[in-house]
């Protein structure tokens, strides 16, 4: 079973001091965000939870870390996964994302055993932009079947790198 | 009917058709399909995930866009977009190109919308015209 635990040795330090944070620069309003406190940088969700809903927890997860086009691929990279768990996967179990070290980890659990697959290259053949979107915008997938407990389901886990 | 919408039928400028879908996840997308010059005219707003393509679907399928040799299609209005937009557009390329007209994407995109188009590498697969 992946670590879909709470999110206590996942979340950074956030630290006033701008100088060296692991946390790469992405622009002079990151500064002053980054401020002491009990900010979340780690949530898991149960299902129910639509892409929409997942879309605005990475949203609020990325706010002040990450530009524009890390958010975006961000979000369309949740979206897929969210909507395959759905459509493919038996429907979404859980839901987890954080921060750390730079990058935005991704964990859709569903109900299915059945793998992920990309599209032929061609795209005439319809299904697979999805999960070829995915692997093209993360610097990490896996994918874990679940083996214990008595229903079929698999974690499919998505690193990406923020800029 | 009233005159007036017969007369937007007949070719005139004007909204031909109109469909809003609420989607389950509180989003919702508005497609309307207007007539100019010839041309079919489609504008989709709000947000479009696979469970709620099918009002842009529809407006693509519309029985007005056989007397027309051009379909824009204004997407500027969409928050977002996953692939299942690419697969809709394609196949409505496909129609669109056995009949001899083209599908052309007007006007600007907002960047997340953009971006699915640029990271699946069919950028190049879609006409574009400014509005």
């Amino acid at each position: 079973m992946s670590e879909l635990t709470d999110g206590g040795s996942r979340l950074p330090e956030f630290s006033p001091v701008d100088g060296d944070s692991r946390l790469p620069e992405s622009g002079p309003e990151a500064v002053g965000v980054r401020s002491p406190g009990p900010e979340r940088r780690c949530v898991r969700i149960a299902a129910p939870l639509k892409a929409r809903g997942a879309r605005a927890e990475v949203s609020r997860l990325l706010a002040g870390v990450a530009g524009e086009r890390c958010v975006n691929d961000a979000l369309l990279v949740v979206s897929e996964l969210i909507s395959n768990a759905d459509r493919h996967g038996g429907g979404l179990r859980v839901f987890a994302a954080g921060v750390e070290d730079g990058h935005l980890w991704l964990e859709v659990a569903d109900h299915s055993d059945v793998l992920p697959e990309s599209a032929a290259p061609d795209p005439l053949v319809p299904g697979g932009f999805g999960w070829s979107l995915v692997r093209r915008l993360s610097v990490d997938t896996q994918v874990r079947l679940h083996t214990n407990g008595d229903e079929p389901g698999k974690t499919i886990l998505v690193s990406l790198g923020l800029e | 009917m009233s005159s007036s919408a017969t007369a937007d039928e007949q070719g005139g400028s004007g909204t031909v058709w109109y469909r809003r879908a609420a989607c389950a996840d509180g989003g919702e997308l508005a497609v309307s399909l207007a007539l100019s010059d010839g041309r079919a005219l489609v504008t989709a707003v709000g947000g479009m995930e696979w469970r709620c393509t099918w009002p842009l679907e529809q407006a693509l399928d519309h029985e007005c866009l056989a007397a027309t040799s051009e379909t824009w299609l204004d997407l500027s209005g969409l928050e977002f977009a996953d692939s299942s937009l690419l697969h809709l557009l394609l196949d409505s390329q496909r129609v669109h190109r056995a009949r001899d007209a083209r599908l052309v994407l007007a006007g600007a995109l907002q960047p997340v919308v953009e971006r699915l188009f640029t990271v699946t590498g069919t950028t190049a697969f879609f006409m574009r015209t400014p509005l």
